[in-house]
């Protein structure tokens, strides 16, 4: 499903060069649960970016559902961005200003949906994710455990085949945390989606079917 | 795209209300300005024109001598010329009316008798008869009236009016009332007629006409006639056509026409640099939300179209709104523009305040235009916003990099170019082109220093850091941050500056341009058209 062949990257800061990956190779099959666990600045985040397409590797090749992401063309990754893939942050990343039915229903209006099939696939979520009863609450008037929930039932609005979470927990309580892990697992369990999370979290990582440590950039080991 | 409007454009709008309505009312505002300064334009070259249509009456041709005038010995020649059917001499000019302040008469000296078949004058009461006219020319004191100038200052016939003229106050009898129709129309009413002797008396012309109008008998052609009368005028005196002299006050106005041109464009300047401050600012706070939405697919195509058609929205209703205010501005400037002349000069009849629809689409196409164009920088800034933004929590930080960005070069290209225009404009021919070349010089130089305000802010910021300066009631420390804010992001606060310096411009500019400019325009006008 996702695989990366001595996936590099780099970024300039002023003169210097800042290597955040030196060379991850990698393969995650379809319907994996994987945890990918590191010190700060290892690369960990770099690595889920690059396979959600939201950067470029600068070396390295990387296939995401069998395409070659880094090589896409703007539009093109923008496209299998909205529906082949699904993101969960840290800070949850709700628009502020719409409810949580609008900022569920947000991918659908992107795609030009028609407002009966967004009306439907936007409750259905909600459902699944049990806030149907806060669906018309901004994020402002929620618990991060909510919003939480709203930002994931945001990523499955097209039931994407990945969905990747950076700090999925990182935010939030102990309790409230591991209630989104199981909601995670459940997807991947029900939807058959490949789950990977970007974790400091070792019990969220115990969550996960295989975790991949990395450091300085390398994957440094692998535990299942 | 609707849908996307209504859940992300309009929550912004709305959320940043004070903003929105800032934004709304600074395009409007420039709309307004240049919806009435065209509504104004139009009034005022249609009221001039209207004016010397009714002086010239039917006249074809006119004979005149600029100030010098036209020698009386010439009129026999003038009207014995074959093909000149009537000739009809004038002596025209403002009298001061004695004892009240401000109130002046345009008095008009003819020779009632023939030029009767010159101009259509309409009598109160009665028709001035044959007999009529002869007491009328018989009598050296006698003065007609308009009704309206008779009703205004409590003339009735019989009445004495005592003018200031050429040797001092003359009392004349109101003998006659004329209607305000055709000729008695010019000048709101104020308007007198005078036996010609009586006029030339009154003016210090004796023996000396403003300009004889002429009509041409049927079968002969104009452009004959004039051929004819040039030979034996011998120089002394030009037949033109009144067309002619209106395509020359047509010039003189444009001088006019041409500084409230620049002042539209001034207002333009500042609506562009608010909006895109705006649209820019509104990049900024929303740079989160842009990646977000990146993130989950949108292309930087639609997000363009967003962005695009949120500053089309906004402009258009916003130059619905201006359009109407400035229908209202325009009347309330006609009136300050009718009681300005009615005050050099004489009253004024402005053309009704209305608007064509030329004027409505040029208001409301500047100001969607400006707004579209305003907002494309900050625009594109937007679709370059990386899908990595929302993952971020740095501060994120646009625009100009200090010292040699964009922005400094293209002040320097600025500031070289400007003197040259300005140091130019004055060698140039011609009334309109020094203006216009000085009024663009203005702006492009404007222009640097709007380019330049973000490498300003930065220097100033470090000089104050290095100074011992200490504002008065401020904390060193709040000062620090309060200037390093300013410092952190140079472009966006250079075009607050910007927006206030050009501001502060454009006021200083038009109320220069109103002060001397239209008074000297309008002067030069009274004089070219009426004593040509």
């Amino acid at each position: 499903m996702i695989r990366c062949i001595d996936v590099r990257k780099a970024y300039r800061q002023g003169e210097n060069e800042v290597v955040a990956l030196a060379g991850v190779s990698l393969d995650i099959p379809r319907g994996a649960f994987t945890a990918i666990m590191g010190p700060s600045g290892s690369g960990k985040s770099t690595l889920l970016h690059l396979m959600g397409g939201l950067d470029r590797p600068s070396g390295g090749e990387l296939l995401v559902d069998g395409r070659l992401i880094g090589q896409m063309a703007d539009d093109e990754v923008t496209l299998f961005r909205r529906t082949s893939i699904g993101f969960v942050f840290q800070f949850f990343n709700l628009l502020p200003t719409l409810t949580a039915w609008e900022n569920v229903t947000l991918p659908l209006v992107l795609d030009g949906r028609s407002k009966a099939e967004v009306d439907q696939r936007a409750a259905l979520l909600l459902e699944k994710v049990g806030l149907e009863k806060r669906q018309h609450h901004l994020p402002e008037e929620m618990s991060g455990g909510e919003i939480q929930r709203v930002a994931i039932a945001r990523a499955l609005a097209f039931n994407p085949p990945i969905l990747l979470a950076d700090e999925p927990t990182g935010n939030l309580d102990s309790k409230t945390g591991q209630s989104v892990l199981s909601l995670l697992r459940k997807i991947n369990q029900e939807n058959g989606s490949t789950v990977v999370i970007v974790t400091h979290s070792q019990e969220a990582a115990n969550c996960a079917d295989r975790t991949i440590y990395l450091r300085d950039g390398r994957v440094e080991r692998e535990s299942s | 795209m609707l849908s996307l409007l209504r859940l992300i454009s309009w929550r912004h709008l709305r959320r940043h209300r004070l903003r929105t309505l800032l934004t709304f009312l600074g395009i409007a505002l420039g709309v307004a300005v240049i919806f009435a300064i065209a509504v104004v334009n139009r009034s005022l070259t249609t009221s001039f024109q209207s004016t010397i249509d009714q002086i010239a009456g039917k006249a074809v041709l006119q004979v005149a001598n600029g100030e010098s005038g036209v020698s009386e010995s010439l009129l026999p020649v003038i009207r014995d010329t074959e093909g000149v059917r009537d000739a009809a001499a004038a002596v025209e000019g403002f009298l001061p009316v004695s004892g009240m302040r401000g109130e002046r008469l345009y008095v008009y000296g003819v020779d009632l008798l023939t030029d009767f078949a010159m101009r259509d004058y309409q009598f109160i009461d009665s028709e001035f008869a044959f007999d009529q006219a002869l007491d009328f020319i018989a009598r050296p004191d006698s003065i007609a009236i308009t009704e309206s100038f008779s009703r205004r200052l409590n003339l009735p016939l019989g009445a004495t009016v005592a003018l200031t003229t050429s040797t001092g106050k003359q009392n004349y009898t109101v003998r006659a009332l004329l209607r305000e129709q055709g000729t008695a129309k010019v000048f709101g009413g104020s308007f007198a007629l005078m036996d010609l002797p009586v006029a030339q008396r009154a003016f210090g012309k004796e023996g000396k006409l403003d300009i004889v109008d002429l009509t041409v008998e049927e079968g002969a052609t104009i452009e004959a006639v004039q051929a004819r009368l040039r030979p034996r005028l011998q120089g002394a005196a030009e037949a033109e056509r009144p067309k002619k002299r209106g395509e020359q006050i047509e010039l003189l106005l444009t001088s006019f026409r041409v500084g409230l041109f620049f002042v539209s464009l001034i207002a333009l300047f500042v609506g562009f640099f608010l909006i895109y401050n705006t649209v820019s600012v509104s990049v900024i706070q929303r740079k989160h939300e842009i990646g977000t939405l990146r993130c989950l697919g949108m292309r930087r195509s639609e997000l363009l179209r967003l962005i695009i058609t949120e500053a089309l929205l906004l402009a258009v209703f916003a130059s619905l709104v201006g359009s109407f205010f400035g229908w209202l501005l325009a009347q309330a400037a006609l009136v300050a523009v009718g009681e300005t002349m009615g005050n050099l000069f004489s009253l004024v009849d402005l053309a009704s305040g209305g608007f064509t629809a030329r004027e409505c689409a040029v208001a409301l196409g500047s100001g969607i235009v400006v707004a579209v164009l305003a907002a494309l920088y900050p625009a594109w800034v937007a679709i370059h916003v990386s899908p990595l933004e929302n993952a971020r929590k740095a501060a994120w930080r646009p625009g100009t990099r200090g010292k040699g960005s964009w922005a400094n070069r293209l002040g320097f290209v600025c500031l070289c170019v400007s003197p040259v225009l300005l140091f130019l404009a004055p060698l140039l021919p011609g009334s309109i082109e020094p203006f216009s070349v000085g009024v663009v010089g203005m702006l492009i130089f404007l222009l640097s220093l709007a380019f330049f305000c973000p490498a300003l802010i930065v220097y100033a910021v470090k000089r104050f850091w290095q100074s011992s300066l200490r504002l008065p009631g401020v904390s060193w420390i709040e000062a620090r941050l309060a200037s390093d804010n300013l410092r952190r992001n140079p472009a966006r606060s250079g075009i607050t500056v910007a927006t206030i310096v050009i501001s502060l411009a454009a006021i200083f500019t038009i109320a220069a341009f109103v002060i001397a400019s239209a008074v000297l325009c309008s002067r030069g006008w009274i004089r070219w058209s009426l004593r040509i």
